[in-house]
């Protein structure tokens, strides 16, 4: 975070208007630009465009969460981001360096967090899997491992395999490795989608806590618009056929956020209304 | 009540296996063949226990687990090495799959003539036949594993930055292994029959030349022991995998 802000050379005049009408933060040096991105399959009659000319930015230690109706390429945005697919036209930078390959600095959290965890590792080795572990000794990388166990509440199931947790503890043990990486940028694809409404609740105030205590970035994919307003420091909505922002809002509620509290208050119902306007009632 | 489990279904494996080989002496003695060929299990289970006295079932049965043991190794690695080559490389797929698919549906023991033209009635032939034909399942589960690695896990493995040998080492082999093992399993079940059938075709010593002897010399019951021996080495062996898959798939729900 410290190496990001000014030190990295012209950035700060990357940062568009949107940085500057937040209310409750000052000006971000920015993480993330999206820059007229385009994904696209085909030839001349037959092409098919899933989303053009899509631009933004997302401030450091910003939750920028997305939404969308399904096939609107929000997935294929953020796989861009990570690195795992190119767009087709356009180009993506994080922290001023164009996104050319996926790296551990930009962690991935998989919407499938089945298929995201090796099955045959347990709840330990599978967090310790996201570190470099090379230039750490032993008891380095134990207590690095106790510590993110600790944090994501899985100290008790540190010794068991993926098959044997609940789809909230596969995330959460998803999501510790992710962490174990150290990322700058933590990429989320519908994570909390599959899980119960209680899990995806105390997930959600866990996800806001741990950005906020580590400082990093989040880009968040989620299709609950309720879910976006309540984690993000903007909203960006996309709308489909092809797929084009629609708008970016920016959510002004305060934090700490509170799963009462918060989605009660007038300006978070507001906010619900405009994007279901947008995004539904097209 | 894992231990009860246990208890239980080894009590139900005794027990049928009893009432069958009491089914079996009950039909010899009072049933409708009046062959002196057709032998129950007790003069069966004389002559295992004789040939047990005088040590010469040692040799046999030791004989045929080596060579049984030798021949189904060679074509766990050569079947593990090819296989990881084809699963991971469409290059030598191409190259490699026409000539093998050519070759599989030949009957291990047709391909016994030639092996003993090239080798000799000797070791090496037997070897070389039983590793040829056990080597199939291995292979093709082989490929198929690789094949199959998960497109999550690649992922995963390009995410956290992995070289290509860290995710083939890290994600890939372990992923393809739970399909080669059962490879591994079913090679190891033809590696016995083709085992015997080498014995009995180059008089090599070993259980399955026992049963060759027993037949030309009209003895029964040293028919019938020597199956009832390749039996229990069969299920001996099944067993021991079985414990071994369970020990490297621990994650794997029983």
């Amino acid at each position: 975070m410290e190496g990001v802000s000014l030190a990295s050379g012209g950035s700060i005049a990357h940062i568009s208007d949107t940085h500057r009408i937040r209310s409750d933060q000052s000006i971000r040096p920015v993480a993330v630009q999206v820059r007229g991105a385009a994904m696209a399959f085909g030839e001349g009659a037959k092409r098919h465009v899933v989303f053009e000319d899509i631009s933004f930015e997302v401030g450091t230690g910003e939750i920028f969460c997305i939404v969308g109706a399904s096939g609107c390429g929000k997935t294929t945005l953020l796989r861009q981001i990570a690195g795992l697919q190119r767009p087709t036209s356009g180009s993506i930078l994080f922290e001023g360096s164009p996104v050319l390959r996926p790296a551990r600095e930009r962690a991935m959290v998989f919407q499938d967090y089945g298929r995201a965890l090796l099955p045959w590792r347990t709840v330990r080795a599978n967090i310790q899997l996201g570190m470099a572990t090379k230039t750490m000794n032993r008891s380095e990388i134990d207590e690095r491992v106790d510590q993110l166990l600790t944090v994501t509440g899985l100290a008790a199931a540190a010794h068991r395999y993926p098959s044997e947790l609940s789809g909230g503890m596969q995330q959460r043990v998803q999501i510790a490795r992710c962490m174990a990486q150290k990322p700058r940028l933590l990429l989320m694809d519908e994570p909390f989608g599959a899980l119960d409404a209680m899990t995806r609740q105390s997930l959600q105030d866990e996800l806001m806590s741990l950005a906020a205590r580590e400082s990093i970035t989040v880009i968040f994919i989620t299709h609950d618009l309720e879910e976006a307003i309540y984690l993000g420091d903007r909203v960006l909505a996309l709308g489909s056929n092809p797929g084009r922002i629609l708008t970016t809002l920016d959510i002004g509620l305060e934090r700490p956020r509170h799963q009462l509290g918060t989605r009660e208050a007038a300006e978070f119902l507001e906010k619900r209304h405009l994007l279901h306007g947008l995004i539904v009632g097209h | 009540m894992r231990a009860l489990d246990i208890i239980w279904r080894m009590a139900a494996m005794v027990l049928f296996s009893l009432a069958f080989l009491a089914a079996w002496e009950l039909l010899v003695r009072f049933g409708p063949s009046r062959s002196s060929f057709f032998i129950g299990p007790i003069d069966a289970f004389a002559v295992i226990g004789r040939r047990f006295a005088d040590g010469s079932l040692f040799g046999s049965i030791g004989a045929t687990i080596a060579r049984m043991l030798g021949g189904w190794l060679l074509a766990s690695v050569i079947g593990i090495l090819l296989g990881a080559a084809i699963g991971n490389s469409r290059l030598v797929d191409r190259l490699l799959m026409p000539t093998l698919e050519a070759l599989r549906p030949l009957p291990a023991s047709a391909v016994i003539p030639v092996a003993i033209l090239v080798f000799g009635l000797n070791e090496s032939m037997s070897v070389a036949v039983i590793a040829f034909g056990s080597m199939w399942p291995v292979l093709l589960n082989t490929v198929h594993g690789f094949r199959n690695v998960p497109a999550g896990l690649r992922e995963v493995a390009a995410v956290l930055e992995m070289g290509r040998w860290r995710a083939f080492w890290t994600v890939s082999l372990p992923s393809a292994f739970v399909d080669i093992f059962p490879g591994l399993r079913t090679g190891l079940a033809l590696a016995l029959i083709l085992t015997v059938v080498t014995e009995m075709q180059a008089s090599l010593q070993g259980v399955g030349y026992d049963i060759f002897m027993a037949q030309r010399s009209y003895r029964s019951a040293d028919l019938y022991a020597a199956l009832l021996v390749i039996g229990a080495i069969g299920f001996t062996i099944n067993q021991v995998l079985l414990i071994g898959e369970r020990r490297l798939f621990p994650w794997l729900a029983r």
